[in-house]
Formats: C-alpha cells, structure tokens, sequence
C-alpha cells in the first residue's frame, strides 16, 4: 500500500487524523449557559426537612444553609463606565440563590434544581461561613466538597462572618460594582495594608495540614445595610474555630509572624507629657524565631525588629529630642502587646504562630515524640516564649518638631 | 534507512545539544503531577534529597548505556543487545523491553486521560482523550529516528520554561520552613522509606532507553555519554526544582492530600496579569506536551523493539499494528486507585529492567572487549 500513488487512500488517512480534532467540541460551553457562582456563603440549617442526595446524607452539622451570589451574563459591567447606564434596581449584576442540605454537595445540589444553568465554581472568588457554623464541629465536613471539585481556586478567599452569612451577600458595597469583588479587594488590600496575614483558603489548608501550626482566617462582619468590617482573625484549634483576634491583637500577631507590612498605628505617651500622646506607625518589621532546646525542653526567642515613623503628635512638647525614648517606649509596648497574643493563644491550645512547626524544622529528632496536633499544642501551652524587640523611629513625617 | 540490513548506514544527522534537549523533554512525562506526593508519602521533608541521588542514580544509568552504545554507534539498543547477547538471549531481553514500554506507553496515556477527565474536560469520555493521545503518538511514531529526534527536540522550551514560570510565580507562598529539615532528616525518616523515595523518583526516567535509538545516528556518537548527561541532569533539575517548589508552597502534610500536587501548585501561582488569572490551564497545556513526547518515545521503543524482533527493516506498519493492544492495556485499570498501584508495580519493574539492560550490556560488553593478555579480543 503506497499512499503517494493513491489520492483515495491519502484523503482517508487525512480524514483519519483530523477526526480527533472533533473531539474539542464535548466541553463545549457558552458562557450564558454556565451558572457562574462567584460567592458563597454557608449558614448553619437548623431543621432540613427533605434533601436531595437521600436519607443517608450526614455530616457533623444538622445542615447547611448555602447561599450563592450567582452572575448574570450581559449584566456584569466590563472596563470603566457603563455601570450608570441602566440604573434601576432590576439591573443587579448579581442573584442571589439560596438552598439547604444536609451536607454542602446536598445543598450544592438542590440549589441546581433552582437553577437552570450547570452550576459553575470555576469564578468562585469568596466562600463565607457562618461564626456559629465555624465554631461548630460542623466546620470539618465543609472543606471535602471544595477539596474534591476540581474547578475550585486555591487562590479564593475563606472567610468567616461575625452574625449572619447571609447578610455578607446581601450587603453591596458602593465602591466596587460587583460585590463579591468588594469583598475580593478588602481582604486583598487587608493584605497590602498589613491588616491581616494572606491566608487564602489553599494556605488555611495547607496549614490545616501541618501538626504544628493553627490556622487563622479573616473575620469580617456586617454593621450596617451595604457596609463590610474587617474585625480581625478567627483562630481555630484544627478544624475548629474557638476565639477572635481583634485588630489590635491582629497587630501583635502580625510582629510575630513576620508579616512585612506594618497595618497598624500604636498610640503612646509623649515622654514628660502624660496628658497627650504620639501615634507611631511600623513602616517595615522583620522577625525571626529562634526555637531552642534547653535542658531538653524547647525555648522561643522571638527576636522582632521595627522601623517606624511618627504620624500623629497632640500635645506640644517638641519630638526630636525624645526619638530613642520613644523607641523605648514602642518595645515596651509591643513586647508587651506580643506576650498578651502569646498568653491568649496558649490559653487556647492554638498555636497560630506556628512555633511547633519551626520546632520541627530546626529540632526534627525531638519533634518526632509529638504524632498529632493536640499533643503539639498541649506543649505549645508552657513553651516559655522571650520577646525581643528593637524598635527605630526612623523619620516624623514633614513636620519639624 | 536502507532495505538490506538493519544495522547498516544509519544516516548520521543528529547534534549532540539536539540530542540532549530531546532526552531532556522526553523524561518529563505525566509522572511529574503526583511523583512529589509519592515521594514525600516516604521519604518526608527528604524528598528533594531522594531526588537528587535518583537522579545523580539515572545519570549515571544513562552515561553507562551511551557508553556502552558508543562503542559500536552502528547498532542501536536492540541489535546491540543481540550482538552482545547471541539471538536467544538478546532477543528476551528485546521482546522484556517491548511488552514493558508498549505497557507504560498505555499507562501514561491512561494517566494523561484521568487528569485531564477529572481537572479540565468533565464530559469528555476518558476513552477518547487515551485514544487520541495514543493515535497521536503512533502518527508521529511513523517518522524516522532523525524526526523523531527533531520533534523531541522542538517541544523542548514548551515544556520547560512555562513549568519555570510557574514555579517562579508561586515562590511568593513559598514557606522555607516547610523545607526543613533538608539535610538532617534521618532522625524522622527511615532509610527503608527514603531507598522507597528514590526508587519513585528513579522510576520517572525509563525513556532514557531512547539513547539507544538516537546514538546511532549522532554526528560525533564518541559524545554520546556527556549529552546523555547532560539531557538527564535537565530533566533531573526540572524534577528536583518542582519538588522543593511543592514541598516548600504545600509541606509534607498537605502533600500527602493533594493527588496531583504539581497541578495545585499550578493553581496556587498568581498570576500579576489580569487575563490570566488563572495559571493551571497554562499549565495543563504545556504538561500535554510534556505527556506526548513522553508517548510518542515510549511507544518509538516498543515499535522499533516489535520491528526487530521482527527483522522488519521499517517499524512503520507496527504503528498501526501496535494501537489496538495499547488501547486496551491502557483501559485495564478499574479506577483511579488501581491506576497507581499499577503504575507502582509496572514502574518499580521497568526501573530493574531498564536498569538491569544496561548493566547486562555493560556486562557482555566489557567481556567481550576486556584486554586479553594485551591486545583486544573482539
């Protein structure tokens, strides 16, 4: 069989190997017909009466209330302008969608029974959960379904709600026109501002994962119609969450773990003037954990560094003389702001900071004596921690005094 | 190539960097999504250091074979191991090496199927996903060593330097404390799990074999060795790089529960372009060419093995012949845990094969060429 004399048999052989071209077209789908759900948010559901995956549907939590903000082809403005050009209230961008189960593919399936379109979590930017539902034993059987699907992004955020998870979708931010992306960028710029340490939902895995660190996750909450808070950090113990950091706990905690940014201003006396106070701002920290065995037991010597500036000044006495008091005054401060973070944590059994982790890295034959998170964090409770704390005011804005 | 003998004049059109860069692209198969979890699952935070000795194990596997080829560039892996050899023996040891590469040429593209069935083409049946990798395999199996070595060599930067990239962009969640301990591991680790960790890592490189393909049309062949080395050192670097960029982004606990680690990594880059905010399909992509230069060499062994032990001059009609069988191994598995106790089994296997060809013909070879009271004895 020569090909080259047989035009027949070359055109055969042709079609023959275009033909698994064709087979591109099975995932084909437009994207008016995909039920884009960008957020997420998941309530505790008291009583579900009937669910749709059967009687045999059991997780931890009697049921999960799931809501989803789910996008509106051709209503999504793109680039600037256009967002005025319709106006009404009937143009939201967004729809919100509401099922419960008894477990999250329980509810994910019913809410396909309300939707037409194949749901798709391949945007899904934001999952809020309920503090209550997070502080239940419930929390564990939430992440399977999103570690099992494979459109997930480990980039998306995991958040919890103070009140109400609901409330969080209904809220729509006037500054962003979509308001999953209003929740996006808060947690993002968070971030930047050094507001909150970048535990995105693959890092909450990833230290969920590890015996000796605890997750913490971002905490936001809904004071007003149409107004989001951060109010700090959720702490778990496993898969549990069992307290909050608030924003100035967050500041301690983020000098110890060494996040870059300095996102908070800490107000202190002015040296020989009680009465008014100065307002110092960290431009940059950096700090290191040393974990060390003595007498065979380990030992923490958090060694933090500052560079700060001054912003605020009430009073009149003139700064520049008193810049190393203040840097004083600052490491006392945040030594001390430090040790009530560490004290709070061990209080809880939950070692956010990570210190076991360290611990097996820098003393791996000593590690090994701890097989599981609770044994870890029993020790983590009496590890003797020494805060060490340099702080450096380095400029006082553009005023000269 | 010529009708009258096998052996005879092959044309010598091949560079010696193009032969690297080939062998370079063809080690880097489907293996590299799940080998970090295989290797952590024993070897812990030692896993890189596992992958540095199975890799400095393969180089030296693959410099022993180049060499033992060089010495006679006329014959390739198969007419040497029957020169070697004697026809019986040199002929088991050819139809070993067939079944076991028509065998991983099967298992690769199932691999292939069920990752990109579970991760990126939901609908589309696994059978015509296998299929068409196979079908595309067999078509490029058709061209002559020379092309062949062309086309491995072509796919080279669109396999390595979007993985680069890639890693690059997640090492901004890169924890080093995840690393550790890097060095010091023996107090965690045993040395059973560790000799475990570098067995799966060894057993990513079978297709070095396909030295014995190109060698025999080298320019210079009296080279072969330090390509051969340099083609598995990249490949090697390639390895070692995604797996301290796993091991560093996810650590060992989270490893253990991510079935196709490298991909999640994928997944973790962010991406400072905003149309592309999502870098797995990317990704996918170029691990698509990765996955078919791995076939396509897989396959060129077992057909030009087939062939010979045929004494056909041209392989081209057993890649037509060789689809239907490979097709059906590849559908053998039941699932996804089945698949990887297979591929366990198949890959520690191919790993004493592959390893055991070389030395054999190391073997034969230095006994027949050792010095005999001075002068060779040939």
């Amino acid at each position: 069989m020569n090909f080259r004399r047989r035009p027949r048999c070359r055109m055969w052989a042709c079609l023959l190997a275009l033909w698994p071209l064709l087979s591109g077209c099975w995932d084909r789908t437009e994207i008016e017909e995909r039920g884009t759900i960008l957020a997420l948010s998941i309530d505790p559901a008291e009583e579900v009466q009937e669910n749709i995956t059967g009687a045999h549907a059991r997780a931890d939590a009697s049921g999960y209330r799931l809501t989803a903000q789910v996008a509106i082809p051709g209503r999504i403005p793109l680039g600037p302008g256009g967002g005025e050009s319709g106006g009404a209230a009937s143009t939201k961008p967004v729809w919100l969608i509401s099922a419960s189960g008894k477990t999250i593919d329980d509810a994910i399936n019913s809410m396909q029974q309300e939707l037409a379109e194949k749901i798709f979590l391949g945007h899904l930017r934001v999952i809020i959960v309920n503090q209550q539902l997070a502080r239940s034993p419930g929390m564990r059987d939430i992440e399977d379904f999103f570690r099992r699907n494979a459109e997930i992004r480990r980039l998306a955020w995991l958040v919890i709600a103070k009140g109400s998870a609901f409330a969080t979708m209904e809220a729509s931010p006037k500054l962003e026109r979509l308001p999953t992306l209003y929740l996006v960028s808060t947690m993002d710029h968070g971030v930047e501002l050094g507001k909150i340490p970048n535990v995105f939902l693959g890092n909450y895995w990833t230290v969920q994962s590890s015996l000796g660190k605890e997750p913490v996750l971002p905490l936001i909450s809904v004071p007003a119609k149409d107004e989001i808070k951060l109010e700090g950090l959720a702490v778990f113990h496993g898969t549990r969450m069992v307290a909050t950091l608030n924003p100035l706990e967050v500041a301690g905690f983020l000098e110890l773990t060494g996040a870059h940014a300095g996102g908070y201003a800490f107000a202190l006396p002015v040296p020989g003037d009680p009465k008014h106070s100065i307002t110092v701002k960290a431009l940059t920290r950096r700090t290191r954990i040393k974990m060390r065995l003595e007498h065979g037991r380990p030992v923490a010597d958090v060694y933090c560094r500052l560079d700060t500036r001054i912003e605020e000044r009430t009073g009149t006495v003139p700064l520049n003389s008193h810049y190393a008091d203040i840097a004083r005054q600052l490491e006392q401060n945040t030594t001390q702001l430090q040790q009530r973070v560490i004290r709070k944590l061990q209080g809880l059994n939950s070692d956010c900071i990570g210190f076991g982790e360290l611990l097996r890295a820098s003393q791996p034959a000593y590690f090994r004596q701890f097989t599981s998170r609770d044994q870890w964090d029993e020790a983590f409770a009496h590890l003797p921690v020494r805060i060490h704390v340099q702080a450096v005011v380095r400029r006082a804005g553009m005023s000269a005094r | 190539m010529t009708k009258d003998h096998p052996s005879a004049d092959k044309e010598q059109a091949v560079a010696g960097l193009q032969y690297a860069m080939g062998i370079g692209t063809t080690l880097i198969g489907v293996g590299i999504l799940a080998f970090p979890r295989l290797a952590v699952e024993t070897a812990g935070t030692a896993a890189p250091l596992a992958t540095a000795v199975a890799v400095g194990l393969m180089v030296a596997a693959g410099s022993l074979l180049a060499h033992v080829l060089s010495q006679s560039p006329q014959d390739n892996l198969f007419e040497s191991s029957t020169r070697l050899l004697g026809r019986l023996f040199g002929g088991l040891l050819t139809l070993a090496l067939t079944l076991y590469f028509l065998e991983l040429t099967a298992l690769a593209a199932r691999e292939f199927g069920e990752v990109v069935v579970t991760s990126v083409l939901q609908r589309t049946p696994v059978e015509v996903t296998i299929l068409v990798m196979i079908l595309l395999a067999a078509l490029a199996a058709r061209n002559n060593v020379i092309v062949f070595a062309r086309i491995l060599t072509f796919y080279m930067p669109f396999v390595y330097f979007p993985a680069l990239v890639i890693v690059l962009l997640t090492l901004k969640n890169a924890e080093i404390v995840h690393m550790q301990p890097l060095f010091n591991v023996f107090s965690t680790v045993s040395w059973y799990g560790f000799v475990q960790a570098v067995k799966t890592v060894a057993a990513l490189f079978p297709n070095f074999m396909v030295a014995g393909l190109v060698i025999p049309h080298l320019y210079r062949p009296q080279r072969a060795v330090r390509w051969t080395a340099l083609g598995i050192a990249m490949a090697g670097s390639l390895y070692l790089i995604v797996m301290l960029a796993t091991l560093s982004v996810f650590g060992t606990g989270e490893m253990r529960r991510l079935l196709w680690v490298t991909l999640e990594l994928a997944k973790t880059a962010a991406a400072p372009l905003l149309f592309l905010e999502r870098t797995d399909p990317v990704f996918l992509a170029v691990w698509v060419t990765a996955v078919f230069t791995g076939v396509l060499t897989s396959y060129m062994l077992a057909v030009k093995g087939l062939s010979h032990l045929c004494g056909f001059s041209n392989h081209r009609v057993w890649t037509v012949l060789a689809v239907p069988p490979v097709y059906v191994m590849a559908m053998q598995p039941v699932n996804i845990t089945d698949l990887y106790g297979m591929i366990q089994w198949v890959s520690g296997a191919g790993l004493v094969l592959t390893l055991g060809c070389t030395l054999v013909l190391w073997t034969a070879h230095w006994l027949r060429h050792r010095p005999h009271n001075g002068r060779v004895v040939t």
